[in-house]
């Protein structure tokens, strides 16, 4: 038998190169020089680039904007946007959970999370993301090659794992119709919610969430239009169960809750309807004397510089409550 | 070529082969126990529970944790995340008892054991407060790599922090993370992974 010394050769070298490169080897970009932890963020204005200090934190000077496309944004980005099917799908739900690297599991800096879009008329205010839908890629750098810890697993949903069948079809058509029905019913509840004028302004449905037991902070929301020529700012009131009021503005960036008070009250712009809703904007009830209940109408005042004081009554809704009123059913106004 | 000589390269192969194999696994971790390099996210604490017993880190060794930082003076993200962590439990069921939740406050200053023991009788009374000195706490948020910071308002203030629920495995070492805006079907998921892999987790 007679194999020539080449081929052997060959094939120890195909081996050789396989069982020197880890599986999920990417190969770096040129500027991968350093060994700082990179991430590429994906967002809907493309790819992010953001480098990474020893610390988790960004390291300065080393992020990029648009540095490229992003191959998986459009299908990600498209079931963000398409409403789900009717019927179950076929292939199994989902979800990918990264392991990574040591390094890179710093809460809040490494992990990208659907992030709000800066709202209108916020004034810059640190790192707002602008992406819709972000996900992440991270690039195995030098790091994770050599540990072999980033690693992806699939867990696969219990209720994605069922294969299409009727049954599950019809209850799910149940399902909506039911959800239609309750709809139907409350519709005319939400819609009692109370509007309130001053001047030129138009207050919608203010509301309220319950508050566990011992809080002493609690939320009011509502939608503020101005309808006039000239430009008002809310800057406080009163509320029945509370001692004070502050006008404050909240956001989740990059999984840290941030909230501050606006000093200055918030700006209703002419011809402008300002939402205050959780995540973002809201009246905030300080040293609350006794806690908010589900059904609760709460009394208050809503001041502002123009148009001068408004008495409101504040709905007291769930504890988890997103959204009353008007814009409950999703409807335009 | 010879029988030989083909034989000689074979066996210098094999070896060569060997040691890449070898030396690939080591670099790799492979040989290391199970997952090879751990989070530096979780650590040693000690922190009053509501009920004001002394709770450590070795305390909750053996069981699973999801572990949430906040304080009772939060209007949105910390009632909103103790009443998903609520229903979450509600929908386990009797697996809600195979693991622990925590909700550690970072307002040391306001938050007392009385005050987190009403707060989250609120939402679910298996729910473990953890209160500290500010020392304590400063511990524990350095120890979870959590970020947190006073924000002044005019007459008193409030406190940005980090809405992420940390899940650590049996062994204290992080699992994964929850994030804020992921929906209450994936957290759930999350949850159900985490205990499905909490006896691999307890072996190493």
């Amino acid at each position: 038998m007679k194999i020539p010394a080449w081929r052997i050769w060959c094939l120890v070298i195909a081996i050789a190169v396989r069982a020197f490169v880890p599986s999920g080897y990417m190969l770096a970009s040129p500027d991968e020089t350093s060994s700082l932890p990179h991430i590429v963020i994906c967002t809907a204005n493309g790819a992010k680039q953001v480098k990474l200090d020893g610390d988790g934190q960004q390291a300065p000077g080393h992020s990029k904007g648009d540095s490229g496309v992003c191959p998986f944004s459009t299908p990600s980005m498209a079931s963000v946007l398409l409403p789900p099917p009717m019927l179950p799908p076929k292939q199994p739900v989902r979800s990918w959970q990264v392991w990574t690297t040591p390094t890179s599991i710093i809460p809040g800096h490494t992990h990208a999370w659907l992030a709000r879009a800066p709202r209108r008329r916020a004034p810059p205010r640190g790192p707002h993301t602008t992406a819709a839908f972000a996900h992440l890629h991270l690039h195995a750098g030098p790091l994770a090659r050599q540990s072999g810890a980033s690693r992806q697993r699939i867990t696969t949903s219990r209720h994605g794992t069922h294969p299409m069948n009727t049954t599950v079809a019809v209850r799910r058509t149940l399902s909506f119709c039911v959800a239609l029905c309750a709809l139907a019913f409350l519709t005319p509840v939400l819609a009692q919610a109370q509007d309130y004028t001053v001047g030129a302004l138009k207050i919608s449905a203010p509301w309220a969430r319950a508050t566990p037991a011992g809080a002493q902070v609690a939320g009011g929301f509502m939608t503020i239009e101005n309808t006039g020529k000239e430009s008002d700012v809310l800057v406080g009131g009163t509320f029945t169960r509370s001692g004070r009021v502050e006008i404050h503005e909240m956001a989740v960036v990059n999984d840290i809750m941030k909230m501050h008070e606006l000093p200055n009250g918030l700006e209703i712009k002419p011809g402008e309807k300002v939402t205050l809703k959780p995540g973002s904007y809201h009246v905030m009830f300080m040293e609350l004397k006794q806690p908010l209940q589900q059904g609760d109408t709460v009394d208050g005042t809503l001041v502002f510089k123009k148009a001068g004081t408004v008495k409101v009554s504040y709905k007291v809704g769930t504890m988890g409550m997103k959204m009353q009123g008007h814009g409950a059913h999703g409807g335009k106004h | 070529m010879s029988m030989r000589s083909f034989l000689t390269t074979a066996a210098a192969a094999a070896v060569v082969i060997a040691a890449m194999t070898g030396l690939t696994l080591y670099f790799t971790g492979a040989f290391n126990s199970g997952t090879g390099y751990r989070s530096l996210v979780g650590g040693h604490f000690v922190m009053s529970t509501q009920d004001g017993r002394q709770l450590t880190d070795l305390d909750l060794k053996g069981k699973p944790f999801a572990i949430f930082f906040g304080f009772t003076q939060c209007p949105d993200v910390c009632p909103t995340t103790m009443l998903e962590v609520a229903n979450i439990m509600n929908k386990l069921g009797p697996d809600a008892d195979k693991m622990k939740f925590l909700f550690v406050s970072v307002d040391p200053e306001r938050d007392t054991p009385a005050i987190l023991k009403q707060y989250l009788a609120s939402f679910d009374e298996r729910i473990i407060g953890l209160v500290g000195t500010p020392e304590q706490t400063a511990n524990i948020v350095r120890a979870y790599r959590v970020y947190f910071a006073k924000v002044p308002t005019k007459e008193s203030y409030t406190i940005n922090h980090t809405a992420t629920v940390f899940l650590m495995d049996a062994t204290g070492h992080l699992a994964k993370t929850i994030s804020f805006s992921e929906d209450e079907k994936t957290k759930l998921a999350k949850i159900r992974g985490l205990l499905r892999d909490a006896p691999l987790a307890s072996t190493h």
